[in-house]
């Protein structure tokens, strides 16, 4: 008999905690992608995801049954992910985007050897402000519509959709500017 | 300008109708900026959509699991584990001197307690009376009696015929108000016309009812 996700979540209210290894194992890799995406980097991926799973235990009870396992667990991973976002220094707000919009990289041929060697998808989505990477992951990558998305990310329809609009132009033009390509 | 650029970014999340789909492919087509940009949004979209992503690290589940809080069971798992798992009991004379003397109490308190509840149906029997019930049925072949004072039971106390027709039994009932039936040939319930009360008895009928006076 499959044991759906509301049996294992049952389970683990009754006290059985190694029931929860379904759960991790089935959507480890969704929860690691999606860190990963956001916060650009494996080692902060991997914290984001352990600490997703944790609090998402940790909150079972809290989790009503209306919405999906997986959405509820895609929210709790958003949610760390701004935690850890927010800790860092580097990051760029909206108001910001005149100065990511130009390439900053000066020299053409140290950008060359770079592309080379580097994720440079990942490279543009670093460069994206949080509230646009935060949509154009969870749209194109998790594969989520905008519905979903505005459930999840607590966000009006409206306004990620503008988000999602300004964001795959940033991220054309970041693209372009990284391959060097006509994209 | 901008209205076809966000036609052009609806057209790529699919939210356009059919004619406005049409539209938007001609204008683009007719276009060559729109077009390149178009070209641009959707490998852009494609360039997402087919990314390679990492793998999630090795034992991640194992090391998740690990740092997982032990979670309290319910009341009813902790109890069902602490009467049913096997317990080391230590002792020494002090405590089993004790328990001796707290079974001595013991046993000496209950045999009290047993002397006044043998002694108290007694008491409760020698304020009983015996209830004469009677009906005039000539024409039935059995009369029962069944009320609160036994459980409803329509075969537990019959009466007995008389010569003259009558049907009759005498029941030893405490002070109190029961309801009862009589139960003509074990399936026809019937009042006592002679009851002291009649009270609904939730079905549509009524139970006849009977006052016991201490003596």
């Amino acid at each position: 008999m499959e044991l759906t996700d509301e049996k294992v979540v049952e389970r683990c209210l009754q006290g059985d905690r190694d029931v929860y290894s379904h759960l991790v194992d089935k959507y480890q890799q969704m929860v690691y992608v999606l860190a990963f995406r956001m916060l650009g980097d494996e080692a902060a991926a991997k914290d984001a995801a352990q600490e997703s799973f944790l609090s998402a235990y940790v909150s079972l009870r809290s989790f009503r049954r209306e919405a999906k396992f997986s959405s509820w667990l895609t929210s709790i991973t958003l949610n760390k992910c701004r935690d850890m976002l927010r800790g860092r220094k580097d990051t760029v707000s909206v108001d910001d985007l005149e100065e990511v919009l130009p390439g900053r990289d000066a020299d053409p041929e140290e950008r060359f050897h770079q592309k080379e060697n580097e994720d440079l998808l990942q490279q543009a989505l670093n460069k994206l402000p949080d509230e646009y990477r935060e949509v154009i992951v969870l749209k194109h990558i998790r594969g989520l519509d905008y519905a979903e998305i505005a459930q999840t990310a607590g966000v009006s329809e409206g306004a990620l959709k503008v988000r999602a609009w300004r964001a795959r132009e940033m991220l054309r033009f970041l693209l372009k500017e990284g391959l060097g390509t006509h994209v | 300008m901008y209205k076809e650029r966000e036609m052009l970014q609806r057209l790529l999340d699919g939210e356009l109708n059919d004619s406005e789909r049409e539209h938007m492919l001609k204008a683009i087509d007719a276009d060559p900026v729109l077009k390149r940009d178009y070209e641009g949004f959707a490998e852009t979209i494609l360039a997402l959509e087919d990314a390679k992503h990492p793998s999630a690290p090795p034992f991640f589940t194992a090391e998740v699991m690990r740092r997982l809080p032990e979670q309290r069971a319910p009341f009813w798992k902790q109890a069902s584990l602490f009467l049913f798992r096997p317990h080391t009991v230590r002792w020494n004379m002090a405590t089993l001197a004790f328990l001796l003397l707290a079974a001595l109490f013991a046993s000496v308190f209950l045999a009290g307690r047993g002397a006044v509840q043998t002694a108290a149906p007694e008491q409760g029997k020698a304020q009983a009376v015996m209830v004469a019930f009677r009906l005039q049925a000539p024409g039935a072949q059995s009369v029962a009696l069944a009320g609160e004072f036994n459980k409803w039971m329509k075969n537990e106390i019959l009466l007995t015929r008389t010569d003259t027709g009558e049907w009759y039994v005498e029941v030893p009932l405490r002070a109190g108000t029961y309801a009862y039936m009589f139960v003509i040939d074990g399936r026809t319930w019937m009042p006592d016309p002679s009851a002291d009360a009649y009270r609904d008895d939730g079905f549509g009928s009524r139970n006849s009812v009977r006052r016991v006076y201490h003596l």
